[in-house]
């Protein structure tokens, strides 16, 4: 029964945005989890899904929730209730709850493998690192595709719809992970929409890959890029290109889009989740220094999480609070804060808009110095 | 029969309904977010009661919450007979098909119709 509410649902879409076709997907990731961004209505609409016996068809991952899974972060009681029953009903689907807005962490998406993905950032790594096709899906449309196993076949789940539409010169670099998401967030504010081909990025690490891709799907409604020498098929991309508009983004951009930096409440690191090697880079630093003064937040996935084992409790002896499955845009806990220093764009973005909590973008070495201003 | 006399006027039906209505057109100039805007529990949107009504309006923006939201109202039987929307994207979509909620591409600019919820034809209340 829920099969069918689901593909008939999706079929309906797609009668009215791609002529009625639809394209098997092999892996879904459902945004809009989190008890904060769907309150009541999201809880109510996934428990209707389990009345109807609703299951996943394909391997069906989730984005960060509204709590931590260690507890670190204080929640009221409604969230945590409210959030529980979110859980429940994921898991009564057959959802893999991995809490985390990097499931290309581990979920190795081939080149030119259909996914039907809620998440901007990792949309936006999956087809720009990896070549792996996925549009931006609405939170209620990536569920019923991973019950009914397709989504609508939107341009972007054909060669056609990838097609470069803009040819963007990189003049600065190697990016840091700041640097990288001010290229992302230029490019989405100066494009928009279309798919812009990058010539001349040097990406440093994972991290500023990372960092990229949430900035740009933050700043416009485009989620793929092609990044000469690293997306798979990068050659073919460019000789299909129908440059429309040509761009430079120099080193004078990305300096006057940064403004002072001032002291902070907080440090944030983490948005998207971060991965082993900055966690790991961050204890260093504060390590040679001593306890931070003021605290810096980490936000990661429930399996990096683990694999840290008592490091996290080291951390915490230096002030660096590390935290699994949620994350400070999606979590009611940074209220309790004036002003957050970061190197994420995204946050950069979206913290003043829900909390109205004030941003201070940093490079990744100043924030940790922000720490003991 | 009907469409004998509805057959002057079109909208373009995207998520299609069954039957025909004639209801009272809210308009709103500006777009909304169905989170924040819509009260599920009242149906009052932007200060405006929607409920039985045929909603016309530019376009939807926010949150991809937006969905769950009209799909709550009409749980509810608070949400609007019709909507009428300039520029509709996948959101409002998603958010007409779950909700169950006839969708039409176009504009409007008459205070009452009566519209054939399967293929958009219209005509202005006598």
């Amino acid at each position: 029964m829920a099969q069918e509410y689901a593909k008939e649902a999706i079929l309906k879409i797609a009668d009215v945005i791609s002529s009625g076709e639809v394209v098997p997907v092999e892996t879904a990731h459902i945004s809009g989890v989190s008890y904060l961004t769907i309150g009541e209505h999201g809880v109510e609409f996934l428990e209707f899904l389990v009345s109807l016996g609703a299951k996943v068809s394909v391997f069906t991952t989730s984005n960060p929730a509204a709590t931590d899974l260690g507890g670190v972060l204080e929640i009221d009681k409604e969230t945590l209730e409210g959030q529980r029953r979110i859980y429940k009903a994921l898991w009564a689907m057959g959802v893999s709850t991995i809490s985390s807005c990097t499931p290309y962490d581990f979920i190795l998406t081939r080149p030119r493998t259909f996914h039907a993905w809620a998440e901007s950032n990792a949309i936006t790594y999956i087809n720009t690192f990896r070549d792996a096709w996925s549009d931006k899906n609405p939170g209620p449309l990536a569920l019923l595709g991973a019950i009914a196993g397709f989504v609508p076949k939107t341009p972007l789940y054909t060669l056609e719809g990838r097609r470069p539409t803009a040819y963007v010169k990189i003049d600065v670099g190697p990016l840091d992970s700041l640097e990288a998401g001010v290229v992302g967030a230029l490019i989405g504010e100066r494009l928009g929409s279309g798919v812009p081909y990058l010539s001349g990025a040097v990406f440093r690490d994972e991290e500023s890959r990372r960092e990229f891709a949430a900035a740009l799907s933050t700043y416009s409604s485009m989620v793929f890029a092609v990044v000469e020498g690293v997306t798979p098929h990068w050659w073919e991309y460019l000789h299909m290109g129908d440059f429309r508009d040509k761009i430079t983004i120099s080193r004078d951009d990305v300096a006057k889009y940064l403004g002072d930096v001032e002291t902070p409440d907080a440090v944030y690191i983490g948005c998207p989740f971060a991965d082993p090697d900055t966690i790991l880079w961050v204890l260093e630093e504060v390590k040679k220094r001593g306890p931070a003064k003021r605290p810096i937040y980490i936000s990661t996935s429930p399996h990096v999480y683990k694999q840290l084992g008592k490091l996290a409790e080291t951390a915490s002896r230096l002030n660096i609070i590390i935290f699994a499955g949620t994350c400070l845009v999606v979590s009611p806990f940074t209220r309790r804060f004036k002003s957050i220093a970061t190197n994420s764009l995204k946050a950069a973005f979206y913290i003043p808009k829900l909390h109205e909590v004030r941003v201070i973008p940093c490079r990744k070495e100043k924030c940790i110095e922000l720490a003991y201003a | 029969m009907y469409m004998y006399y509805l057959a002057d006027q079109r909208l373009k039906p995207l998520v299609k309904g069954r039957g025909h209505v004639s209801a009272e057109i809210v308009k709103l100039e500006r777009p909304v977010s169905f989170l924040g805007d819509l009260d599920p529990k009242t149906g009052v949107l932007a200060g405006i009661n929607i409920v039985g009504k045929i909603l016309a309006l530019p376009y939807v923006k926010g949150s991809t919450v937006g969905p769950y939201v009209l799909w709550n109202a009409a749980k509810r039987g608070k949400s609007p007979l019709a909507i009428v929307a300039e520029k509709p994207d996948l959101m409002l979509v998603t958010a007409c098909v779950l909700a169950g909620v006839p969708l039409f591409e176009g504009r409007v600019d008459a205070k009452c119709i009566n519209i054939d919820l399967e293929t958009g034809a219209y005509e202005i209340c006598k």
